[in-house]
C-alpha cells in the first residue's frame, strides 16, 4: 500500500546515529547509552523513550550557555529508535574516534551522553557575530550530530599553508587544534557607504577540519520557538 | 539555446497524478473526473481548464471556524494538465483505502472529487491547545496529495511497537490506528523548576497502520490563497501571498 511513502520508511539499524533523507536523525537508543539532544527537536520515536529535560550534570557543565534559562539540552534514555529533526536543517552524523570537536551551539543536534563535553565562550571576533557566542567542544570516542543550514562544506586546512577564513555567521563546527584568529577587513570606504558586507572573519590556521554551512542564517530555531 | 534547465522537461506520462519532481505534481485532466485542489496551489496548466471555488456547506464552514480545520478547496475541471505546488514542499501521492487516512489539513494539496473529508477529534483526556487536537479524516476511494516540510519519515505502526509522534511534526496516519495525545512529565519538574524539555503533546500510535512524520515542527503555510482587493489579487501589499504567510517557515 502506498508505493510512493514506502520509500521514506525507515532503513535497518546499522549504527548509533544515522540519517534519515537529508534532514532527519535515527539514533538507535539502548538501556545505558544515554544522549543528550536539544530541546524540542524529538520528531517521532518508537520503543520507550524519555527525556529529562535539564539534567544536574548538564547544568553544571553548561551553567554558562544561555545563561539564567539552563542549557537548551535534554537527555533522552530509553530502549528504542528516536528520530530529531532542526525544522528541517541538513543533518550531519560524525563519528567522533577519541577526537574532538568545537560545535557551534545552535548547529548542536545531539551526542552521546558519555563523551566529554564543555561549553566555551568563543573567544575573539566571532562574538560578535549574531548568535554564535557559544561553543560546545566535544572529545571522546562516539557520536555527534550537526544541523547545518544547506549542504555543508567541509574545509581542510592542512593542505596549505595559507590561513582559511570563514564568516562566523556561516561557521558550523571546527576541529579544536585549529588556532583561531579573529580578522576585520573593515576599511575607511564602508564608512562612506561602499561597505562589502564582511566586516570581520575567523581565520584558522594548523591541522584540521572546518564545517561551513551554505547560509548565513545562524539563528536557533528550536531556542526561537520558545 | 542549450542550458541545464532543458533536463526538465514535462514528464510523459498517462497516469492521473505524476510526480513531475519531488515538490511540483502534474495531474492530468484528459479523460478523467475533476480534481480538488487547496485554493492558489496552481502554477502551471496546459490545455482548456477552469478553476471554480469548491462550495462549502454551512457545517463545513461551521467546523471550520470551530476548529480550524477543514480545506479551502477549488474545483479543477477542463481537458489539459495543471501543475500543482506549494512554496517548494514535498509531494506525496496517497491512495487512500479501505481504511481511511487522518490528516492535518493544511498538508492537503489535491485530492480526489471521490473522497469525503470529515473534521474529527482526537481524543484526550484534557483539552488540548495547539495542533493536533482536530484533524480531517479523508475516507473513500481515490488518491490525495499531501505535503510536507522535507523528507518525511514514514512509520510502520504494528500492534507490537510503540510509536510516539511530535504532534507539531505529524503529517497523516490511517484512520484505523488507536490514537492517544500524551506528554512526557517528570516527577522532577514538580519539586524544582528545571526548565521543560521543549517537548509538548505527543501522538501516540496503537495498531496496525503507518505515521507519516516530517522533518520539522513548523507548520507549512497556512492559507497561502490570495487576500481580497486588488493589490491582493496581484499578490503584493498585506493581502499578498507574502502578507498572508507570517509565522511560517518561508520568512
Amino acid at each position: 500500500m502506498n508505493q510512493q511513502l514506502a520509500g521514506y520508511a525507515p532503513t535497518p539499524i546499522a549504527a548509533r546515529m544515522e540519517n534519515h533523507g537529508r534532514t532527519m536523525l535515527k539514533v538507535a537508543m539502548a538501556t545505558g547509552q544515554d544522549l543528550y539532544a536539544r530541546s524540542g527537536s524529538m520528531v517521532a520515536y518508537e520503543g520507550f523513550i524519555s527525556y529529562e529535560p535539564n539534567p544536574p550534570a548538564v547544568r553544571q557543565v553548561a551553567k554558562e550557555w544561555a545563561t539564567g534559562e539552563g542549557a537548551p539540552i535534554m537527555k533522552c534514555a530509553g530502549d528504542g529508535l528516536l528520530y530529531l529533526a532542526d525544522y528541517g536543517a541538513d543533518v550531519v552524523v560524525i563519528n567522533l574516534q577519541n577526537d574532538a570537536i568545537s560545535v557551534n551551539g545552535s548547529n548542536l543536534l545531539a551526542f552521546d551522553a558519555h563523551l566529554q563535553w564543555g561549553v566555551e565562550r568563543v573567544k575573539g571576533l566571532a562574538k560578535f557575530a549574531g548568535q554564535g557566542l557559544f561553543n560546545v567542544g566535544i572529545a571522546g570516542t562516539g557520536w555527534v550530530a550537526l544541523t547545518s543550514r544547506g549542504t555543508p562544506i567541509v574545509v581542510d586546512c592542512g593542505r596549505g599553508e595559507d590561513e582559511t577564513y570563514v564568516d562566523p555567521d556561516a561557521l558550523v563546527a571546527w576541529s579544536p587544534a585549529l588556532k583561531v584568529k579573529g580578522k576585520r577587513s573593515f576599511k575607511a570606504s564602508s564608512l562612506i557607504g561602499r561597505g562589502s558586507g564582511e566586516a570581520y572573519q575567523m581565520a584558522f590556521s594548523g591541522q584540521g577540519i572546518v564545517v561551513v554551512q551554505p547560509s548565513e542564517d545562524s539563528s536557533d530555531r528550536l531556542r526561537v520557538r520558545g | 539555446m542549450q542550458s541545464p534547465l532543458f533536463n526538465h522537461a514535462e514528464q510523459q506520462s498517462q497516469e492521473r497524478y505524476v510526480i513531475q519532481n519531488p515538490q511540483l505534481l502534474r495531474v492530468s485532466l484528459t479523460g478523467h473526473d475533476d480534481v480538488l485542489a487547496r485554493k492558489g496551489a496552481m502554477v502551471a496548466y496546459q490545455g482548456l481548464v477552469d478553476f471554480d471555488g469548491e462550495y462549502q456547506s454551512s457545517s463545513q464552514r461551521q467546523a471550520r471556524a470551530r476548529t480550524g480545520e477543514g480545506l479551502d478547496l477549488m474545483r479543477c475541471s477542463g481537458q489539459g494538465t495543471v501543475y500543482f505546488a506549494n512554496l517548494a514542499q514535498y509531494i506525496h501521492v496517497i491512495e487512500v483505502e479501505q481504511e481511511g487516512l487522518t490528516v492535518d489539513s493544511s498538508y492537503v494539496l489535491a485530492l480526489d472529487t471521490s473522497l469525503h473529508t470529515e473534521v474529527i477529534a482526537v481524543d484526550s483526556q484534557y483539552g488540548v491547545s495547539g495542533t493536533g487536537k482536530y484533524q480531517l479524516n479523508i475516507t473513500g476511494r481515490g488518491k490525495v496529495a499531501l505535503m510536507t516540510s522535507g523528507q518525511p519519515l514514514m512509520l510502520q505502526v504494528t500492534p507490537d511497537k510503540y510509536v510516539s509522534a511530535d504532534a507539531d511534526a505529524i503529517v497523516a496516519w490511517s484512520t484505523s490506528l488507536r490514537v492517544q495525545m500524551q506528554a512526557q512529565t517528570h516527577n522532577s519538574s514538580v519539586r524544582s523548576r528545571r526548565g521543560n524539555t521543549g517537548e509538548g503533546w505527543e501522538l501516540s500510535f496503537l495498531g496496525q497502520g503507518f505515521a507519516l512524520v516530517q522533518p520539522s515542527e513548523i507548520m507549512p503555510p497556512q492559507n497561502a490563497v490570495i487576500g481580497q482587493g486588488a493589490a491582493a489579487q496581484f499578490g503584493v501589499g498585506q493581502h499578498g501571498a507574502h502578507g498572508q504567510n507570517q509565522n511560517n517557515a518561508w520568512n
